[in-house]
C-alpha cells in the first residue's frame, strides 16, 4: 500500500511527420494509499499513457511520478512495486496458469544462476525457494478460485477465468500499487458486471492502493472511491462518483457521466431569477446579466410527465418511447430544440404515453445545472417552494 | 412424384457437371503436371529403362537392391544429412540473430533487410563464381587473409575434409536472408502488451525477455523456418554442380547430384528414378517428423 504523486507530468509524443502531439498537459495528481482511483475518459483523452507513465513503461516528457513518497522517475517498472493488468491480460500462452502465476515470483526469488534452463534446479537453495513461490501461487489461486485450472494454457481458458488469472498474476506479488489498463473491456456484459463486483471485494480484503483506467462511466462510478474526468491530456474534474454526478465542473463532465445522456439546451436569462428554456419559464436565479445564454441541464430522471399545465412545465411531443422493464426512456421534442429530450420515468408513468401525443413535462427544480457559454458550471438559486416540492 | 424425382436427379446432373467443368482446369493441370509424373517415376524405377533408349524391361525391385548396396550411394545420402544438419540450425540462428539485431534499433533497418535479403535474391550460379574466386587456394581473399593474420589456410574447395562445410557455410549465406525476414515479421507480430507484462513481472535481462517472450511466440514462425531450410539444403544442386563436381573422392556428392549424375551423366533413368523416388521418402518423413515434433511445443495464440 502506498500513496502515488503525480506532479506536473506532461507527455509529448512525436507524429511520423515530425510535429509534436501534447498527450498529458502539466497533468497534478495525487492518489492516497489504500484509495481506489479510477481515471475516466473518452479514447484518445490519454488516461492509457498517464497508467503507462506511472507503471514506468513509458517515460513523461516532463513532470515527476512518485509512489510511497520516493520518486521513481526513471526507474523501471520492476523496481517501482506496481503490479498491472492489461486489457488483453498479456498472459503468456505458452505457459500453464501455474507458471503464468508463478513467474513474477521466480523472476524476484530466483538467483539468474537459479533460472537457468537445465541447471537452474540443482543449484543451490533452489528447491527451498521455489516450495515458497509454490505456497504464495497456490494461496492466490485459491483466493480466486483458479485452482483447479492450474495446469491449463491461458488458450483453454474463457474470457473470465483469463481475467481473473491476469489480477491473480498482479496479485501474488503483493505489489504497493495495482494499475489495471481497461481490464474488463473484452468482457461480455453479464462477466463485466460480475467481474465488478470481484474486483471491488478483492481491493476491500487487500486495501491497497488502485488506478483503474477505463472508458465506461459504469465502472467508474460503481467501483472508485474517486473518479478523474481527463480530457485532452488533462483532468477536468476529480471527486467521489456521487459529486461528479450531481454538481459536474463542466459540461463535458456532464454530458459524460449519466446514462441516457443528460439534456443539454439552450436558454436565456429573463430575470436575476427566472430563466426562459423550450417556452417555459424556470423560477432559476443566476448572477448572469440579463439576456445572457445559458445551457441548461437536465438530467433525464429529473423529468416526470405531469397532468397539468403551467408555466414552470414544459410542453413536449412524444418522438419514441424505449421501455426498459422496470423505467421507460421517453423521446420527446420541445419547443426549439432541432434534438430530440430524454426523459426516464418509472413504467407506469409512461404507459399512457404514444408517439407523437403532446404531454406536460415537470422538472424538478435543485436537479437542473447551468453552464455558461464556455461550459463552466455556474451557481443557480432555487426558490425553497420549488425544491420542496420536487422532493417526491 | 417421379417428374419431381426426375427435376433433382437431373439438378443433381447438372450441377456435378459443373462442379466438374469448373473443376477441370485445375484438375488436369495437377493431373498432367505433378501426379502423371510422380507415378512415371515410381514406373521407371521398377525398369532397367535407359535414357534416350527404345525399349525397356521390368526389373522390380533390382534398381533398389542395386542402390542399396552401393556404398557411394551411403556416402551422398550421409552427405546430404551432414549438410543438411550444419545448414538448418546455421540459418536459423543467425538468422534470428540477425533479426533481432535489425529489430533492436530503428536506424537503417530497411538497409540492413535488404542487404542481407540480396543473396536469397540473386542467382546461385552467378553467386557462386563469386565463391570460387573468394575461396581460391592461391589468390582467394579468405586465404589471402588468413595467411596474412598468420593463420593456417586451406583449399576449401578442393579438400575433402572442408568442402562440405564450405558449401554448407554457402547456403547459410544464402538462406539467411530468408530466415532473417521471416523472423522480423514474426518479431512484429509478438503482442507489445507481452513485452509490456515481462516488463511489470520484472523479466528485464536480454535472457529472459528472449525465454519468457521472444521464443515461444516465434514458434510458429521457427517451425516454418526450419522445415523450408531444411528442405531448400535437402535439394542442393546448383552450387556442388557448379563448384565442385561432388568432389573430391565425392567428398561433397549429394542425393541431387547423384541423381542428376545417374540420369543424364550415366544414363541410369531407371537408377536415377529409383533415388528420386528415396528422395521423395525423406523429404515426407522428414515434413512429417518436423510437424509433429514441433507441433506440440508450439503455440499459435
Amino acid at each position: 500500500m502506498a500513496s502515488i504523486a503525480l506532479d506536473r507530468i506532461a507527455k509529448v509524443f512525436t507524429r511520423p511527420d515530425g510535429s509534436p502531439t501534447r498527450v498529458l498537459d502539466e497533468l497534478t495528481l495525487q492518489v492516497a494509499a489504500g484509495e481506489f482511483l479510477t481515471l475516466l475518459g473518452p479514447s484518445g483523452c490519454g488516461k492509457s499513457t498517464l497508467i503507462r507513465i506511472i507503471a514506468g513503461l513509458e517515460p513523461q516528457s516532463a513532470g515527476s511520478v512518485s509512489i510511497g513518497g520516493q520518486c521513481v522517475d526513471g526507474r523501471h517498472p520492476r523496481q517501482r512495486d506496481v503490479a498491472m493488468v492489461f486489457q488483453s491480460y498479456a498472459l503468456y500462452p505458452h505457459m500453464t496458469v501455474e507458471a503464468n502465476l508463478a513467474l513474477p515470483l521466480v523472476m524476484r526469488r530466483l538467483t539468474a544462476l537459479q533460472r537457468a534452463p537445465w541447471i537452474g534446479r540443482w543449484m543451490p537453495g533452489y528447491r527451498r525457494v521455489r516450495e515458497t513461490i509454490d505456497r504464495d501461487v497456490r494461496e492466490v489461486a485459491g483466493a480466486l478460485e483458479l485452482t483447479h485450472l492450474l495446469e491449463r494454457k491461458p488458450g483453454q481458458l474463457s474470457g473470465g477465468q483469463r481475467q481473473r488469472v491476469a489480477l491473480a498474476r498482479a496479485m501474488v506479488r503483493q505489489p504497493s500499487v495495482f494499475l489495471m489498463d481497461e481490464p474488463l473491456s473484452n468482457l461480455d456484459a453479464k462477466l463485466r458486471t460480475q467481474m465488478r463486483a470481484e474486483i471491488t471485494a478483492l481491493h476491500r480484503r487487500l486495501r491497497t492502493t488502485f488506478v483503474y483506467v477505463t472508458h465506461d462511466q459504469t465502472e467508474a462510478m460503481t467501483m472508485s472511491d474517486r473518479v478523474a474526468v481527463m480530457f485532452d491530456g488533462r483532468i477536468e474534474q476529480i471527486g467521489p462518483p456521487t459529486e461528479l454526478y450531481a454538481r459536474p465542473a463542466t459540461r463535458r463532465v456532464a454530458e459524460f457521466i449519466g446514462t441516457p445522456q443528460i439534456n443539454s439546451i439552450d436558454g436565456i436569462v429573463r430575470s436575476a431569477s427566472t430563466i426562459e428554456v423550450a417556452g417555459a419559464v424556470l423560477p432559476i436565479g443566476t448572477c448572469l446579466p440579463t439576456g445572457s445564454v445559458v445551457t441548461v441541464g437536465l438530467r433525464p430522471e429529473s423529468l416526470t410527465p405531469v397532468e397539468r399545465a403551467g408555466a414552470t412545465v414544459l410542453l413536449g411531443r412524444v418522438q419514441r418511447i424505449e421501455h426498459m422493464g422496470a423505467d421507460s426512456y421517453v423521446y420527446f421534442h420541445v419547443l426549439g430544440q432541432a434534438r430530440a429530450l430524454v426523459l426516464r420515468t418509472s413504467a407506469a408513468r409512461a404507459a399512457g404515453l404514444q408517439p407523437e401525443m403532446v404531454f406536460h413535462v415537470a422538472t424538478s427544480l435543485d436537479q437542473v445545472l447551468l453552464f455558461d457559454s464556455q461550459g463552466r458550471a455556474i451557481d443557480s438559486v432555487v426558490p425553497q417552494i420549488a425544491s420542496v416540492r420536487s422532493f417526491r | 412424384m417421379t417428374t419431381d424425382a426426375q427435376a433433382t436427379s437431373m439438378e443433381h446432373a447438372s450441377q456435378s457437371s459443373h462442379g466438374w467443368l469448373l473443376a477441370g482446369p485445375a484438375a488436369f493441370a495437377l493431373l498432367a503436371l505433378i501426379i502423371l509424373p510422380a507415378l512415371s517415376v515410381f514406373f521407371v524405377a521398377l525398369t532397367d529403362w535407359q535414357f534416350g533408349a527404345r525399349t525397356f524391361s521390368y526389373v522390380g525391385l533390382e534398381n533398389y537392391h542395386e542402390l542399396f548396396a552401393d556404398p557411394d550411394f551411403y556416402k551422398s545420402l550421409r552427405n546430404t544429412f551432414v549438410y543438411v544438419l550444419i545448414v538448418v540450425p546455421g540459418t536459423v540462428l543467425t538468422g534470428l540473430a540477425i533479426a533481432l539485431l535489425v529489430e533492436s534499433d530503428r536506424t537503417l533497418r530497411t538497409f540492413y533487410r535488404a542487404a542481407h535479403f540480396l543473396p536469397f535474391m540473386a542467382t546461385l550460379a552467378a553467386m557462386a563464381v563469386a565463391w570460387e574466386a573468394l575461396l581460391h587456394p592461391t589468390i582467394g581473399l579468405l586465404n589471402q587473409a588468413l595467411s596474412d593474420l598468420g593463420l593456417p589456410t586451406a583449399n576449401w574447395l578442393r579438400d575433402p575434409s572442408t568442402v562440405l562445410v564450405t558449401l554448407a557455410v554457402i547456403a547459410i549465406w544464402k538462406n539467411l536472408g530468408f530466415a532473417m525476414v521471416l523472423f522480423m515479421a514474426g518479431l512484429k507480430a509478438i503482442p507489445r502488451d507481452l513485452y509490456d507484462a515481462a516488463d511489470v513481472d520484472g523479466a528485464v535481462g536480454a535472457t529472459d525477455r528472449l525465454r519468457t517472450v521472444t521464443l515461444p511466440m516465434l514458434g510458429p514462425t521457427m517451425l516454418f523456418v526450419v522445415i523450408v531450410t531444411a528442405l531448400r539444403a535437402l535439394e542442393t544442386f546448383d552450387t556442388v554442380n557448379i563448384l565442385t563436381q561432388g568432389g573430391p573422392a565425392r567428398a561433397s556428392e549429394m542425393l541431387l547430384y547423384t541423381l542428376y549424375v545417374e540420369s543424364f551423366g550415366y544414363l541410369q533413368a531407371g537408377r536415377g528414378a529409383a533415388i528420386t523416388v528415396v528422395f521423395l521418402i525423406i523429404v515426407v518423413l522428414l515434413t512429417l517428423l518436423q510437424m509433429r515434433v514441433m507441433d506440440r511445443r508450439v503455440h499459435y495464440s
